[in-house]
Protein backbone atom coordinates (compact mmCIF):
# COMPACT_ATOMS: atom_id res chain seq x y z
CA UNK A 1 0.00 0.00 0.00
CA UNK A 2 1.43 3.21 -1.12
CA UNK A 3 0.55 6.20 1.74
CA UNK A 4 1.64 9.19 0.20
CA UNK A 5 1.38 12.89 -0.71
CA UNK A 6 -1.67 13.81 0.87
CA UNK A 7 0.62 16.55 3.23
CA UNK A 8 2.16 17.32 0.21
CA UNK A 9 1.75 20.88 -0.30
CA UNK A 10 3.03 21.50 -3.52
CA UNK A 11 -0.01 20.00 -5.06
CA UNK A 12 -3.29 21.79 -4.93
CA UNK A 13 -6.75 22.27 -6.68
CA UNK A 14 -8.92 19.65 -7.83
CA UNK A 15 -6.19 17.50 -9.40
CA UNK A 16 -4.70 16.68 -5.31
CA UNK A 17 -7.99 16.72 -3.88
CA UNK A 18 -9.24 13.49 -6.16
CA UNK A 19 -6.03 11.75 -5.56
CA UNK A 20 -6.69 12.72 -2.00
CA UNK A 21 -10.14 11.00 -2.25
CA UNK A 22 -8.89 7.82 -4.15
CA UNK A 23 -6.75 7.17 -1.51
CA UNK A 24 -8.78 7.54 1.71
CA UNK A 25 -11.24 5.00 -0.66
CA UNK A 26 -8.43 2.86 -1.08
CA UNK A 27 -7.44 3.09 2.56
CA UNK A 28 -11.03 2.48 3.51
CA UNK A 29 -10.61 -1.01 1.29
CA UNK A 30 -7.61 -2.20 2.18
CA UNK A 31 -9.06 -1.85 6.30
CA UNK A 32 -12.05 -3.61 5.00
CA UNK A 33 -9.49 -6.51 4.14
CA UNK A 34 -7.55 -6.03 6.71
CA UNK A 35 -10.33 -7.04 8.82
CA UNK A 36 -12.14 -9.51 6.86
CA UNK A 37 -8.67 -10.83 7.06
CA UNK A 38 -8.43 -11.25 10.79
CA UNK A 39 -11.67 -12.40 10.92
CA UNK A 40 -11.17 -15.30 8.83
CA UNK A 41 -7.74 -15.75 10.46
CA UNK A 42 -9.30 -15.89 13.57
CA UNK A 43 -12.16 -18.26 12.61
CA UNK A 44 -9.31 -20.53 11.44
CA UNK A 45 -7.26 -20.33 14.75
CA UNK A 46 -10.47 -21.13 16.64
CA UNK A 47 -11.12 -24.97 14.29
CA UNK A 48 -7.61 -25.95 14.78
CA UNK A 49 -7.55 -25.01 18.19
CA UNK A 50 -11.03 -26.50 18.63
CA UNK A 51 -9.79 -30.05 16.93
CA UNK A 52 -6.64 -29.75 18.92
CA UNK A 53 -8.43 -29.31 22.25
CA UNK A 54 -10.47 -32.29 21.36
CA UNK A 55 -7.30 -34.30 20.39
CA UNK A 56 -5.83 -34.08 23.28
CA UNK A 57 -8.79 -34.28 25.68
CA UNK A 58 -8.15 -36.92 28.65
CA UNK A 59 -10.58 -39.06 28.96
CA UNK A 60 -13.09 -38.37 31.94
CA UNK A 61 -12.97 -41.86 33.40
CA UNK A 62 -8.91 -41.13 33.89
CA UNK A 63 -9.94 -37.91 35.70
CA UNK A 64 -9.41 -40.07 39.14
CA UNK A 65 -5.88 -41.04 38.01
CA UNK A 66 -4.91 -37.76 36.06
CA UNK A 67 -4.54 -34.37 36.67
CA UNK A 68 -2.70 -31.80 34.55
CA UNK A 69 -2.38 -28.25 33.74
CA UNK A 70 -1.26 -26.09 30.59
CA UNK A 71 0.06 -22.96 30.80
CA UNK A 72 0.87 -21.85 26.67
CA UNK A 73 2.40 -18.72 26.00
CA UNK A 74 0.52 -17.95 23.42
CA UNK A 75 -2.78 -19.35 22.46
CA UNK A 76 -1.37 -22.34 21.13
CA UNK A 77 0.25 -24.82 23.25
CA UNK A 78 3.99 -26.58 22.23
CA UNK A 79 3.45 -29.01 25.26
CA UNK A 80 1.19 -31.93 24.77
CA UNK A 81 -0.18 -33.31 27.93
CA UNK A 82 -2.24 -36.80 27.20
CA UNK A 83 -3.06 -39.71 29.52
CA UNK A 84 -5.02 -43.53 27.96
CA UNK A 85 -6.17 -46.54 29.66
CA UNK A 86 -4.22 -49.32 28.10
CA UNK A 87 -6.42 -52.94 27.20
CA UNK A 88 -5.36 -54.64 30.06
CA UNK A 89 -6.02 -51.57 32.90
CA UNK A 90 -2.97 -49.94 33.65
CA UNK A 91 -2.41 -46.28 32.72
CA UNK A 92 0.29 -44.60 30.15
CA UNK A 93 0.69 -40.60 30.71
CA UNK A 94 2.81 -38.63 28.23
CA UNK A 95 4.04 -34.76 28.57
CA UNK A 96 6.12 -33.70 25.59
CA UNK A 97 7.30 -30.04 24.76
CA UNK A 98 7.76 -29.37 20.93
CA UNK A 99 10.43 -26.80 19.45
CA UNK A 100 9.12 -23.57 19.54
CA UNK A 101 5.52 -22.88 20.46
CA UNK A 102 2.20 -21.54 19.38
CA UNK A 103 0.50 -23.03 16.35
CA UNK A 104 3.44 -24.70 14.16
CA UNK A 105 4.60 -26.58 17.53
CA UNK A 106 1.05 -27.49 18.65
CA UNK A 107 0.44 -28.77 14.31
CA UNK A 108 3.70 -30.69 14.49
CA UNK A 109 2.46 -32.64 17.49
CA UNK A 110 -0.64 -34.15 15.85
CA UNK A 111 1.14 -37.05 14.40
CA UNK A 112 2.32 -37.58 17.40
CA UNK A 113 -0.91 -37.31 19.66
CA UNK A 114 -2.20 -39.93 16.72
CA UNK A 115 0.29 -42.39 17.55
CA UNK A 116 0.03 -42.67 21.21
CA UNK A 117 -3.27 -42.83 21.59
CA UNK A 118 -3.41 -45.41 18.72
CA UNK A 119 -0.60 -47.68 20.52
CA UNK A 120 -1.78 -47.35 23.96
CA UNK A 121 -5.10 -48.09 23.11
CA UNK A 122 -3.91 -51.44 21.51
CA UNK A 123 -1.82 -52.39 24.48
CA UNK A 124 1.83 -51.66 23.27
CA UNK A 125 4.21 -51.69 25.95
CA UNK A 126 6.18 -48.56 27.02
CA UNK A 127 9.10 -49.11 24.92
CA UNK A 128 7.29 -49.61 22.01
CA UNK A 129 5.17 -46.73 22.19
CA UNK A 130 8.83 -44.43 22.68
CA UNK A 131 10.12 -46.16 19.23
CA UNK A 132 6.51 -45.13 18.04
CA UNK A 133 6.48 -41.77 18.95
CA UNK A 134 9.88 -41.27 17.95
CA UNK A 135 9.64 -42.69 14.42
CA UNK A 136 6.81 -40.15 13.96
CA UNK A 137 8.59 -37.47 14.84
CA UNK A 138 11.20 -38.34 13.06
CA UNK A 139 9.34 -38.95 9.62
CA UNK A 140 7.65 -35.50 10.08
CA UNK A 141 9.90 -32.95 11.94
CA UNK A 142 12.47 -30.75 10.58
CA UNK A 143 15.63 -32.06 11.50
CA UNK A 144 16.14 -29.28 13.57
CA UNK A 145 13.22 -30.04 15.59
CA UNK A 146 12.29 -32.45 18.21
CA UNK A 147 9.83 -33.45 20.99
CA UNK A 148 11.55 -33.62 24.38
CA UNK A 149 8.97 -36.01 26.22
CA UNK A 150 8.39 -38.42 29.10
CA UNK A 151 6.19 -41.80 28.82
CA UNK A 152 5.02 -43.11 32.34
CA UNK A 153 2.86 -46.34 33.12
CA UNK A 154 1.20 -47.22 36.24
CA UNK A 155 -0.10 -50.49 36.45
CA UNK A 156 -2.34 -50.81 39.71
CA UNK A 157 -2.24 -54.78 39.55
CA UNK A 158 1.03 -54.56 40.38
CA UNK A 159 1.81 -51.52 41.45
CA UNK A 160 4.63 -50.92 38.70
CA UNK A 161 5.65 -47.36 37.73
CA UNK A 162 8.04 -47.44 34.33
CA UNK A 163 9.59 -44.28 32.89
CA UNK A 164 11.09 -43.62 29.52
CA UNK A 165 12.45 -39.62 29.68
CA UNK A 166 14.27 -38.32 26.97
CA UNK A 167 14.93 -34.79 26.98
CA UNK A 168 12.31 -33.62 29.85
CA UNK A 169 13.24 -32.29 33.57
CA UNK A 170 13.57 -35.41 35.89
CA UNK A 171 10.38 -37.22 36.38
CA UNK A 172 9.67 -37.64 39.70
CA UNK A 173 7.75 -39.61 42.29
CA UNK A 174 6.66 -38.77 45.95
CA UNK A 175 4.37 -40.13 48.25
CA UNK A 176 1.77 -38.83 50.74
CA UNK A 177 4.44 -37.75 53.29
CA UNK A 178 5.78 -35.85 51.10
CA UNK A 179 9.03 -37.83 50.80
CA UNK A 180 10.75 -38.49 47.39
CA UNK A 181 10.48 -42.15 46.48
CA UNK A 182 11.66 -42.26 43.20
CA UNK A 183 13.73 -39.87 40.27
CA UNK A 184 13.27 -40.69 36.82
CA UNK A 185 15.83 -38.70 35.05
CA UNK A 186 16.03 -37.94 31.12
CA UNK A 187 18.10 -40.43 30.04
CA UNK A 188 17.83 -40.37 26.23
CA UNK A 189 17.66 -37.76 23.38
CA UNK A 190 14.56 -36.17 22.95
CA UNK A 191 11.77 -38.01 20.26
CA UNK A 192 12.82 -37.41 16.45
CA UNK A 193 16.45 -36.89 16.78
CA UNK A 194 17.73 -40.55 16.62
CA UNK A 195 16.43 -42.21 13.08
CA UNK A 196 14.16 -45.30 13.81
CA UNK A 197 17.42 -47.86 14.04
CA UNK A 198 19.25 -45.65 16.47
CA UNK A 199 16.44 -45.03 19.09
CA UNK A 200 16.59 -46.31 22.53
CA UNK A 201 13.83 -47.71 23.84
CA UNK A 202 14.74 -48.86 27.79
CA UNK A 203 12.79 -47.58 30.46
CA UNK A 204 12.72 -47.38 34.17
CA UNK A 205 11.10 -49.37 36.96
CA UNK A 206 9.99 -48.82 40.27
CA UNK A 207 7.39 -50.56 42.40
CA UNK A 208 5.39 -48.43 45.05
CA UNK A 209 4.45 -49.75 48.38
CA UNK A 210 2.75 -46.59 49.40
CA UNK A 211 0.32 -44.79 47.85
CA UNK A 212 2.35 -42.48 45.55
CA UNK A 213 2.55 -39.14 43.11
CA UNK A 214 4.12 -38.92 39.91
CA UNK A 215 4.66 -35.80 39.03
CA UNK A 216 6.05 -34.76 34.90
CA UNK A 217 6.65 -31.03 34.14
CA UNK A 218 8.16 -29.10 31.39
CA UNK A 219 10.96 -27.13 30.76
CA UNK A 220 8.38 -23.91 31.34
CA UNK A 221 8.33 -24.52 34.56
CA UNK A 222 11.90 -25.50 35.74
CA UNK A 223 13.46 -22.90 33.58
CA UNK A 224 11.28 -19.78 35.12
CA UNK A 225 13.25 -17.80 37.83
CA UNK A 226 11.84 -16.49 41.19
CA UNK A 227 11.54 -13.07 42.37
CA UNK A 228 14.74 -13.22 43.35
CA UNK A 229 16.14 -14.20 39.67
CA UNK A 230 16.92 -17.70 40.79
CA UNK A 231 15.58 -20.65 38.17
CA UNK A 232 13.09 -22.71 39.68
CA UNK A 233 14.85 -25.96 39.09
CA UNK A 234 13.61 -29.67 39.46
CA UNK A 235 14.40 -28.66 43.24
CA UNK A 236 11.86 -26.01 43.34
CA UNK A 237 9.33 -28.32 42.17
CA UNK A 238 10.17 -30.46 44.26
CA UNK A 239 10.11 -28.31 47.31
CA UNK A 240 6.84 -27.34 46.41
CA UNK A 241 5.99 -30.88 45.96
CA UNK A 242 7.50 -32.06 49.50
CA UNK A 243 5.64 -28.90 50.96
CA UNK A 244 1.93 -29.60 49.82
CA UNK A 245 -0.37 -32.32 50.31
CA UNK A 246 -1.90 -34.71 47.82
CA UNK A 247 -5.14 -33.46 46.85
CA UNK A 248 -4.05 -29.45 46.35
CA UNK A 249 -0.85 -30.51 44.31
CA UNK A 250 -1.62 -29.17 41.22
CA UNK A 251 -3.39 -26.12 42.92
CA UNK A 252 0.08 -25.73 44.16
CA UNK A 253 2.17 -25.65 41.72
CA UNK A 254 -0.46 -24.13 38.84
CA UNK A 255 -0.95 -20.79 41.25
CA UNK A 256 3.26 -21.09 42.11
CA UNK A 257 4.26 -21.42 38.17
CA UNK A 258 1.74 -20.45 36.35
CA UNK A 259 1.31 -16.73 37.46
CA UNK A 260 4.32 -15.17 35.88
CA UNK A 261 3.27 -12.62 33.04
CA UNK A 262 4.47 -12.84 30.43
CA UNK A 263 5.48 -16.34 29.87
CA UNK A 264 8.11 -17.23 27.55
CA UNK A 265 7.70 -20.58 27.46
CA UNK A 266 4.60 -22.93 27.44
CA UNK A 267 4.34 -24.88 30.58
CA UNK A 268 2.62 -27.67 31.90
CA UNK A 269 2.14 -30.59 34.77
CA UNK A 270 1.10 -33.95 34.68
CA UNK A 271 0.38 -35.70 38.46
CA UNK A 272 -0.24 -39.41 37.74
CA UNK A 273 -1.83 -41.34 40.87
CA UNK A 274 0.29 -44.45 41.79
CA UNK A 275 -1.87 -45.97 44.33
CA UNK A 276 -1.29 -49.82 44.04
CA UNK A 277 -4.62 -52.05 44.43
CA UNK A 278 -4.67 -55.30 43.67
CA UNK A 279 -7.89 -55.59 41.02
CA UNK A 280 -8.71 -52.15 40.81
CA UNK A 281 -8.00 -51.72 37.37
CA UNK A 282 -10.40 -54.79 36.69
CA UNK A 283 -13.20 -53.17 38.95
CA UNK A 284 -13.12 -50.32 36.62
CA UNK A 285 -12.29 -51.31 33.52
CA UNK A 286 -13.14 -54.75 32.49
CA UNK A 287 -16.13 -56.78 34.20
CA UNK A 288 -15.38 -60.90 35.42
CA UNK A 289 -16.95 -62.97 33.05
CA UNK A 290 -20.80 -63.23 32.71
CA UNK A 291 -22.56 -65.82 35.25
CA UNK A 292 -22.82 -68.59 32.77
CA UNK A 293 -26.28 -69.58 31.90
CA UNK A 294 -27.42 -72.93 33.45
CA UNK A 295 -26.32 -75.89 31.77
CA UNK A 296 -29.74 -76.59 30.10
CA UNK A 297 -28.75 -78.88 27.40
CA UNK A 298 -24.92 -80.41 28.74
CA UNK A 299 -23.16 -80.45 25.34
CA UNK A 300 -20.08 -81.35 26.36
CA UNK A 301 -18.80 -77.37 26.10
CA UNK A 302 -17.37 -78.14 22.90
CA UNK A 303 -16.15 -75.12 20.79
CA UNK A 304 -17.68 -74.61 17.69
CA UNK A 305 -15.05 -72.17 15.85
CA UNK A 306 -15.70 -68.93 13.99
CA UNK A 307 -12.10 -68.77 13.32
CA UNK A 308 -9.04 -70.21 14.83
CA UNK A 309 -5.57 -68.37 14.76
CA UNK A 310 -2.19 -70.20 15.37
CA UNK A 311 1.40 -69.08 16.05
CA UNK A 312 4.54 -70.43 16.76
CA UNK A 313 7.27 -67.99 17.30
CA UNK A 314 10.96 -68.17 17.26
CA UNK A 315 13.71 -66.48 19.31
CA UNK A 316 14.33 -63.87 16.22
CA UNK A 317 10.04 -62.89 16.44
CA UNK A 318 10.25 -63.18 20.32
CA UNK A 319 13.05 -60.39 20.08
CA UNK A 320 11.66 -58.07 17.57
CA UNK A 321 7.55 -58.11 18.39
CA UNK A 322 5.44 -57.06 20.83
CA UNK A 323 3.24 -59.94 20.30
CA UNK A 324 0.33 -59.77 22.58
CA UNK A 325 -0.89 -56.75 20.74
CA UNK A 326 -0.28 -58.04 17.76
CA UNK A 327 -2.22 -60.87 18.38
CA UNK A 328 -5.20 -58.46 20.32
CA UNK A 329 -5.34 -56.32 16.93
CA UNK A 330 -6.05 -59.58 14.02
CA UNK A 331 -8.53 -60.31 17.28
CA UNK A 332 -10.14 -57.17 17.23
CA UNK A 333 -10.29 -57.03 13.36
CA UNK A 334 -11.91 -61.06 13.44
CA UNK A 335 -14.19 -59.91 15.90
CA UNK A 336 -17.79 -58.28 15.11
CA UNK A 337 -17.72 -54.73 16.03
CA UNK A 338 -17.80 -53.62 19.47
CA UNK A 339 -15.28 -56.20 20.21
CA UNK A 340 -14.16 -55.04 23.72
CA UNK A 341 -10.70 -56.46 23.75
CA UNK A 342 -9.88 -55.79 27.41
CA UNK A 343 -10.83 -59.82 29.17
CA UNK A 344 -8.90 -61.51 26.08
CA UNK A 345 -6.00 -58.98 26.12
CA UNK A 346 -5.28 -59.34 30.24
CA UNK A 347 -5.17 -63.30 29.66
CA UNK A 348 -3.10 -63.26 26.29
CA UNK A 349 -0.63 -60.92 28.27
CA UNK A 350 -0.37 -63.27 31.65
CA UNK A 351 -0.24 -66.55 30.16
CA UNK A 352 2.33 -64.98 27.48
CA UNK A 353 4.55 -63.30 29.73
CA UNK A 354 4.77 -66.37 32.00
CA UNK A 355 5.69 -68.87 29.10
CA UNK A 356 8.24 -66.30 27.98
CA UNK A 357 9.39 -65.43 31.57
CA UNK A 358 9.65 -68.57 33.39
CA UNK A 359 8.94 -70.80 30.59
CA UNK A 360 11.99 -69.41 27.95
CA UNK A 361 13.72 -67.36 30.48
CA UNK A 362 13.84 -68.99 33.44
CA UNK A 363 13.25 -65.87 35.59
CA UNK A 364 12.73 -66.13 39.53
CA UNK A 365 9.63 -64.06 40.30
CA UNK A 366 10.66 -62.89 43.63
CA UNK A 367 13.36 -61.12 41.90
CA UNK A 368 10.33 -58.00 41.69
CA UNK A 369 10.21 -58.42 45.84
CA UNK A 370 11.26 -54.93 46.39
CA UNK A 371 11.13 -51.13 44.92
CA UNK A 372 13.89 -51.69 42.82
CA UNK A 373 13.32 -55.57 42.07
CA UNK A 374 11.39 -54.27 38.66
CA UNK A 375 14.29 -52.55 36.99
CA UNK A 376 16.42 -55.70 38.33
CA UNK A 377 13.74 -58.14 36.61
CA UNK A 378 13.69 -55.80 33.43
CA UNK A 379 17.28 -55.63 32.83
CA UNK A 380 17.55 -59.22 33.57
CA UNK A 381 14.65 -60.30 31.01
CA UNK A 382 16.23 -57.90 28.52
CA UNK A 383 19.56 -59.46 29.02
CA UNK A 384 18.39 -63.24 28.76
CA UNK A 385 16.38 -62.41 25.59
CA UNK A 386 19.36 -61.25 23.92
CA UNK A 387 21.35 -64.26 25.04
CA UNK A 388 18.76 -67.10 24.17
CA UNK A 389 19.32 -69.11 21.39
CA UNK A 390 16.54 -71.17 21.01
CA UNK A 391 13.01 -71.37 22.35
CA UNK A 392 9.40 -71.08 20.83
CA UNK A 393 6.24 -70.11 21.74
CA UNK A 394 3.01 -71.71 20.28
CA UNK A 395 -0.34 -69.89 20.40
CA UNK A 396 -3.24 -70.58 19.49
CA UNK A 397 -7.05 -69.06 19.56
CA UNK A 398 -10.55 -69.80 18.76
CA UNK A 399 -13.28 -68.16 19.13
CA UNK A 400 -16.97 -69.65 18.48
CA UNK A 401 -20.37 -70.88 20.08
CA UNK A 402 -19.87 -73.54 22.94
CA UNK A 403 -23.04 -75.25 23.87
CA UNK A 404 -24.50 -73.58 26.78
CA UNK A 405 -22.27 -71.01 27.17
CA UNK A 406 -22.35 -68.61 24.10
CA UNK A 407 -19.46 -67.03 22.67
CA UNK A 408 -16.09 -68.04 23.88
CA UNK A 409 -12.42 -67.80 23.56
CA UNK A 410 -10.20 -70.70 23.59
CA UNK A 411 -6.82 -69.93 24.27
CA UNK A 412 -3.96 -72.68 24.27
CA UNK A 413 0.11 -71.01 25.35
CA UNK A 414 2.88 -73.36 25.24
CA UNK A 415 6.26 -72.88 25.33
CA UNK A 416 9.32 -75.53 24.91
CA UNK A 417 10.92 -74.23 27.67
CA UNK A 418 11.36 -76.05 31.58
CA UNK A 419 8.10 -74.99 32.67
CA UNK A 420 7.41 -73.67 35.81
CA UNK A 421 5.28 -74.70 38.65
CA UNK A 422 2.09 -72.42 38.94
CA UNK A 423 1.06 -72.93 42.15
CA UNK A 424 3.75 -71.63 43.32
CA UNK A 425 4.15 -68.67 41.50
CA UNK A 426 -0.07 -68.19 42.28
CA UNK A 427 0.41 -68.93 45.95
CA UNK A 428 2.12 -65.74 46.82
CA UNK A 429 -0.82 -63.32 46.28
CA UNK A 430 0.12 -59.75 48.28
CA UNK A 431 3.44 -59.69 46.62
CA UNK A 432 4.54 -57.86 43.63
CA UNK A 433 4.45 -61.20 41.54
CA UNK A 434 2.01 -63.76 41.92
CA UNK A 435 -1.06 -61.99 40.33
CA UNK A 436 -1.00 -62.58 37.21
CA UNK A 437 -2.19 -66.25 37.19
CA UNK A 438 -5.40 -64.92 40.21
CA UNK A 439 -6.33 -62.81 37.61
CA UNK A 440 -6.59 -65.06 34.84
CA UNK A 441 -8.53 -66.95 37.07
CA UNK A 442 -10.96 -64.80 37.79
CA UNK A 443 -11.72 -63.68 34.26
CA UNK A 444 -11.75 -67.04 32.87
CA UNK A 445 -14.05 -70.00 32.78
CA UNK A 446 -11.30 -72.03 33.51
CA UNK A 447 -7.78 -72.18 33.39
CA UNK A 448 -5.68 -75.49 33.00
CA UNK A 449 -1.59 -76.28 33.32
CA UNK A 450 -0.45 -78.90 31.25
CA UNK A 451 2.89 -80.52 30.50
CA UNK A 452 4.52 -79.28 34.12
CA UNK A 453 3.15 -75.72 33.78
CA UNK A 454 4.79 -75.66 30.12
CA UNK A 455 1.46 -75.42 28.61
CA UNK A 456 -1.86 -73.27 29.40
CA UNK A 457 -5.50 -73.67 28.66
CA UNK A 458 -8.07 -70.88 29.07
CA UNK A 459 -11.68 -70.79 28.42
CA UNK A 460 -13.10 -67.39 28.51
CA UNK A 461 -16.26 -65.06 27.49
CA UNK A 462 -15.44 -62.59 24.67
CA UNK B 1 24.91 -13.62 20.90
CA UNK B 2 28.14 -12.39 19.46
CA UNK B 3 30.37 -14.84 17.73
CA UNK B 4 34.39 -14.82 17.48
CA UNK B 5 35.98 -17.32 15.39
CA UNK B 6 39.59 -18.79 15.17
CA UNK B 7 41.58 -21.12 13.67
CA UNK B 8 44.13 -23.31 14.83
CA UNK B 9 45.53 -26.81 13.65
CA UNK B 10 43.14 -27.90 11.60
CA UNK B 11 40.65 -27.05 14.43
CA UNK B 12 37.76 -24.21 13.67
CA UNK B 13 37.28 -22.51 17.27
CA UNK B 14 33.27 -20.77 17.40
CA UNK B 15 33.21 -18.69 20.49
CA UNK B 16 29.51 -17.81 21.42
CA UNK B 17 29.01 -14.89 24.29
CA UNK B 18 25.45 -14.36 25.07
CA UNK B 19 22.62 -16.06 24.43
CA UNK B 20 22.20 -18.86 22.43
CA UNK B 21 18.18 -18.57 21.22
CA UNK B 22 16.30 -18.46 17.88
CA UNK B 23 17.40 -14.86 16.88
CA UNK B 24 21.03 -16.03 16.92
CA UNK B 25 19.92 -18.63 14.07
CA UNK B 26 21.47 -16.96 11.44
CA UNK B 27 24.66 -16.02 12.93
CA UNK B 28 25.80 -19.49 14.17
CA UNK B 29 24.91 -20.41 10.75
CA UNK B 30 27.35 -18.17 8.78
CA UNK B 31 29.57 -19.47 11.13
CA UNK B 32 29.27 -22.79 10.74
CA UNK B 33 28.97 -22.23 6.64
CA UNK B 34 32.63 -20.65 7.33
CA UNK B 35 34.11 -23.67 8.92
CA UNK B 36 33.07 -25.86 7.04
CA UNK B 37 33.94 -24.28 3.45
CA UNK B 38 37.41 -24.66 4.98
CA UNK B 39 38.79 -27.41 3.63
CA UNK B 40 41.75 -27.29 6.06
CA UNK B 41 39.33 -27.73 8.57
CA UNK B 42 38.92 -31.10 10.11
CA UNK B 43 37.14 -30.60 13.64
CA UNK B 44 34.62 -27.79 14.89
CA UNK B 45 34.74 -26.86 18.59
CA UNK B 46 32.34 -24.69 19.84
CA UNK B 47 32.96 -22.81 23.17
CA UNK B 48 30.21 -22.00 25.16
CA UNK B 49 32.07 -20.18 28.41
CA UNK B 50 30.18 -17.06 27.45
CA UNK B 51 26.87 -18.34 27.02
CA UNK B 52 24.75 -17.64 29.73
CA UNK B 53 21.53 -19.02 28.17
CA UNK B 54 20.37 -21.49 25.20
CA UNK B 55 16.77 -22.83 24.31
CA UNK B 56 15.23 -25.57 22.45
CA UNK B 57 16.27 -24.10 18.99
CA UNK B 58 19.64 -23.95 19.81
CA UNK B 59 19.90 -27.37 20.24
CA UNK B 60 18.11 -27.76 16.95
CA UNK B 61 20.58 -25.67 15.44
CA UNK B 62 23.37 -27.86 16.89
CA UNK B 63 22.12 -30.94 15.43
CA UNK B 64 22.00 -29.49 12.40
CA UNK B 65 25.58 -28.56 12.58
CA UNK B 66 26.48 -32.05 14.27
CA UNK B 67 24.46 -33.55 10.84
CA UNK B 68 26.48 -31.29 8.67
CA UNK B 69 29.48 -31.85 9.99
CA UNK B 70 29.12 -35.78 9.74
CA UNK B 71 28.08 -35.56 6.19
CA UNK B 72 31.50 -34.30 5.68
CA UNK B 73 33.03 -36.50 7.94
CA UNK B 74 34.01 -34.26 10.78
CA UNK B 75 33.43 -34.13 14.34
CA UNK B 76 31.76 -31.43 16.64
CA UNK B 77 33.18 -30.98 19.92
CA UNK B 78 30.88 -28.83 22.62
CA UNK B 79 33.43 -27.32 24.97
CA UNK B 80 33.22 -25.44 28.63
CA UNK B 81 29.69 -26.32 29.06
CA UNK B 82 28.96 -24.99 32.17
CA UNK B 83 26.15 -24.23 34.93
CA UNK B 84 22.70 -23.85 33.16
CA UNK B 85 24.10 -24.68 29.72
CA UNK B 86 25.50 -28.01 30.85
CA UNK B 87 22.36 -28.77 32.95
CA UNK B 88 20.30 -28.30 29.38
CA UNK B 89 22.60 -30.90 27.27
CA UNK B 90 22.78 -32.84 30.01
CA UNK B 91 18.80 -33.10 30.63
CA UNK B 92 18.50 -33.69 26.48
CA UNK B 93 21.14 -36.24 26.80
CA UNK B 94 23.47 -34.57 24.20
CA UNK B 95 26.40 -36.35 25.34
CA UNK B 96 25.19 -39.51 23.27
CA UNK B 97 25.58 -37.06 19.93
CA UNK B 98 28.59 -34.56 20.57
CA UNK B 99 32.07 -35.11 22.81
CA UNK B 100 31.22 -32.08 25.71
CA UNK B 101 33.42 -31.19 28.11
Amino acid sequence: MTTASASSDLESGPEALRRLEAEVAELGAENARLSEYRRSNEEEEKRAKEMLDRMTEIDPSLAGHVSSWMGPASRFSGDIVLAERTPSGSVVAFLGDVTGHGLAAAFISVPVIRTFTAMTRKGFSLGAIAAELNAAAFANLRRDQFIAGTLALFDPDSGMVEVWNGGNPAALLVDEDCRLQARFRSEHLPLGVLAPADFDPRTKAFLVEVPCQLALVSDGITEQRDASGRRVGELGVLDLLKSTALPARLAALRSKYTEIPDREDDCSVLLLDCAAGGGRSLAEGIAASPPLPAPAEAGGGRLDPAWELTLKLGVDALRRADIVPLVSHVVANLQPPGHDPGRLHVVLAELFNNALDHGLLQLDSRLKDSPDGFQIWMDKREARLNRLSEGTIELSIAAGAVAGKGERFHVRISDSGGGFDPDAVGAATGLAHGRGIALVRSLADSLEYHAGGAAAEVVCAP
Amino acid sequence: MQIQQTRANGLARIELNGRFDFSSHRLFRSACDAAFADAEVKGVEIDFAGVDYLDSSALGMLLLARERAASSGRQVELVNCRGTVGEVLYIANFSKLFTIS
